[in-house]
């Protein structure tokens, strides 16, 4: 442990021999090293480290990239430390890309469609790092393009295995009209729960710039479980917007039974930070936004109805966001309600006071809440930074959450932020969070809580 | 094999420092038409800014990129969301609620942020020169960060 801390600490010092810039149009690298060490004591045992070195190289047409880990926990179990430290090949890829043809070999995110069929992607809130291993081709040719891809998927943790094969066809049929077919064929290697094999196909509409300002997309889909006496799954995703001056205007409709494949990742027409249910849920709403004033403010709202399973309630949030306004404040306020099964509120807040440049003070504040009968949910955070650009930040952050009367629990943590040259940082902080639930993009994940402190060194040479 | 993690530094030493050009990427844009990078270097000054819908402090930062495009209007501000499938919707009307004169990509999969940050830490911003150097990249957004921005932005222009 010793050696690889001063091993970086060397490396940091070296960084400023690496800041002349060269030009060189054919060739280009990346470098980016993150480093975390952690004293954990909710851990079973306290020390802990991540690092992951990735080197990015371009040629020509050419790209490629591999990374390598090395760490004694996993960041989606940060409480149970490993007995022995690991190091792999996390990841590595080639690539040739042309205007009309691309293949690439290795590690690669990928959504067919808007991911009712498949969707591979990072998800770095909700801890979800998942790649296909594997091949993908495409080529586009008047308007069309063409996709074939297949390989294997595997968990962080590498508890589960998926092999998959998928493809679309997509091009422009008429005046900015596109329509594209896409297919996805799944098969569990080593999973919690082994399913039938599947296929899930779909077919889509859209147009991004009609006259008027319009523009939509459709897409219906079908999850068919190959000998399987469950019953198939079904989809349908649609949105309808306009804008015309200073209004924007958004239809939004989803209808999702048996739908999970996965592998894929559908759209929500909710808020970001709720999980999708794919077993059975409807949902429809209209967004709508107006902004005045210059630079800018915009107050938006956003009116629907959510159905999951049997229960049927109002999803709905609004708020405004100010920015630059007098050239020193930045704003946001929402409150939301949603209610399926039980009743959930979540208000937010943020104001970014710039005093004098580079002086800046940076307040947010979360409070969410729901009830299910007499149990009552109460989850409150508080965060202050003050920055001064583009040396660094001091932060300080209290969380408060009470899950029934009696349980309440108080986090405060703290820390400093110091940039270094060309995108590089040291980071250090000290004390309590509070875990739990963390969703984002409909995809949700348990977070322990965490005591103790822990050192981040990121650093990018280009 | 603890050796692999004297790679890292082992790697930095090694490595020519012919670093600091745009790799070339082709994304479709919020209106479906596709934008080519070498169609671009070698003809303007480019300001390259990752974002997401679900990103604060990049939101903040590209309001603050706003104001810079309004003071250099030769400057090409191209705006990369990697919004997946669940937050792509929310692009286009908060691009057209804040009537940002930026060119906006979708990077849904995470190909082209992977080439600048393979941990897809937003914002990252780039200025790329006209030669397609990059001279200025950052990984964050604190509230004054755009000074520094215009500093290098104005460097280029004398």
């Amino acid at each position: 442990m010793k050696r690889i801390v001063v091993s970086w600490t060397v490396l940091l010092l070296c960084l400023n021999g690496f800041a002349e810039e060269k030009k060189e149009k054919r060739f280009s690298f990346l470098f980016v090293n993150d480093f975390t060490y952690q004293n954990n004591q909710l851990a079973d045992e306290n020390d802990q480290f991540y690092n992951l070195s990735t080197l990015f190289l371009k040629y020509g047409n050419w790209s490629g990239g591999l990374t390598l880990r090395s760490h004694n926990y996993y960041k989606r179990l940060p409480n149970r430390t490993l007995e022995n430290s690991q190091y792999d090949l996390y990841r590595k890829h080639a690539r040739y890309a042309t205007k009309s043809l691309e293949f690439q070999v290795g590690d690669f995110n990928s959504m067919l469609g808007r991911g009712l069929v498949l969707s591979v992607l990072q998800n770095d809130k909700a801890l979800r790092d998942r790649t296909v291993l594997g091949g993908d081709f495409r080529y586009n040719a008047g308007g069309w393009q063409v996709r074939a891809l297949g390989g294997s998927v595997e968990d962080e943790l590498k508890r589960q295995k998926w092999h998959v094969a998928g493809g679309e066809l997509a091009g422009e049929y008429w005046k900015g009209n596109r329509v594209g077919v896409h297919a996805s064929y799944i098969h569990d290697e080593k999973t919690l729960q082994r399913r039938d094999d599947r296929l899930t196909w779909s077919v889509s509409w859209s147009a991004e710039k009609l006259p008027g300002g319009l523009s939509y997309y459709a897409e219906i889909s079908r999850l068919n479980l190959l000998d399987s006496r469950l019953r198939d799954g079904s989809a349908c995703y649609s949105n309808l917007g306009w804008t015309r001056r200073n209004v924007s205007l958004l239809l939004e409709y989803r209808k999702y039974r048996n739908f999970n494949n996965e592998l894929n990742n559908p759209p929500s027409a909710d808020r970001g930070d709720e999980a999708v249910e794919l077993r059975d849920s409807e949902a429809a709403r209209l967004y709508v936004q107006y902004s005045f004033f210059r630079p800018d403010i915009v107050p938006f709202i956003s009116v629907g109805r959510i159905r999951e399973f049997d229960a049927t309630g109002p999803q709905a949030y609004g708020g405004v966001n100010g920015s630059d306004v007098w050239g020193k404040l930045d704003f946001s306020f929402s409150h939301g309600v949603r209610e399926t099964y039980y009743p959930e509120r979540i208000t937010e807040g943020r104001v970014v006071y710039r005093f004098t440049d580079p002086v800046a003070v940076d307040v947010y504040a979360r409070d969410k809440r729901s009830s299910v009968g007499e149990y009552r949910f109460n989850e409150i955070d508080y965060n202050l930074q003050v920055s001064w650009a583009p040396h660094g930040a001091v932060f300080f952050q209290k969380q408060y959450s009470r899950e029934l009367i009696d349980d309440r629990h108080h986090f405060h943590s703290g820390g400093i932020r110091i940039n270094l040259k060309r995108d590089s940082y040291f980071e250090l902080s000290v004390g309590e969070t509070r875990g739990g639930e963390v969703c984002s993009s409909g995809q949700c994940v348990i977070l322990p809580p965490f005591r103790g402190w822990r050192l981040g060194v990121f650093v990018t040479v280009r | 094999m603890k050796w692999l993690a004297w790679l890292g530094p082992a790697v930095l030493v090694l490595l020519p420092a012919l670093a600091g050009t745009l790799p070339d990427f082709s994304l479709p844009d919020i209106n479906g038409t596709q934008f080519h990078a070498r169609d671009h270097v070698g003809r303007e000054v480019m300001v390259i800014s990752f974002w997401a819908t679900w990103c604060a402090p990049c939101k903040q930062l590209l309001t603050r990129l706003d104001r810079i495009k309004v003071q250099y209007p030769a400057i090409r501000v191209v705006a990369i969301s990697i919004d997946d499938s669940t937050s792509m919707v929310g692009v286009k009307p908060y691009i057209a609620g804040k009537k940002f004169d930026f060119t906006v990509l979708l990077d849904a999969e995470s190909k082209v942020i992977s080439m600048f940050d393979p941990e897809r830490k937003v914002p990252v911003t780039l200025v790329v020169d006209k030669a397609g150097s990059i001279i200025y990249s950052r990984t964050g957004y604190l509230p004054g960060d755009e000074r520094e921005i215009r500093r290098v932005i104005e460097g280029l222009n004398r």
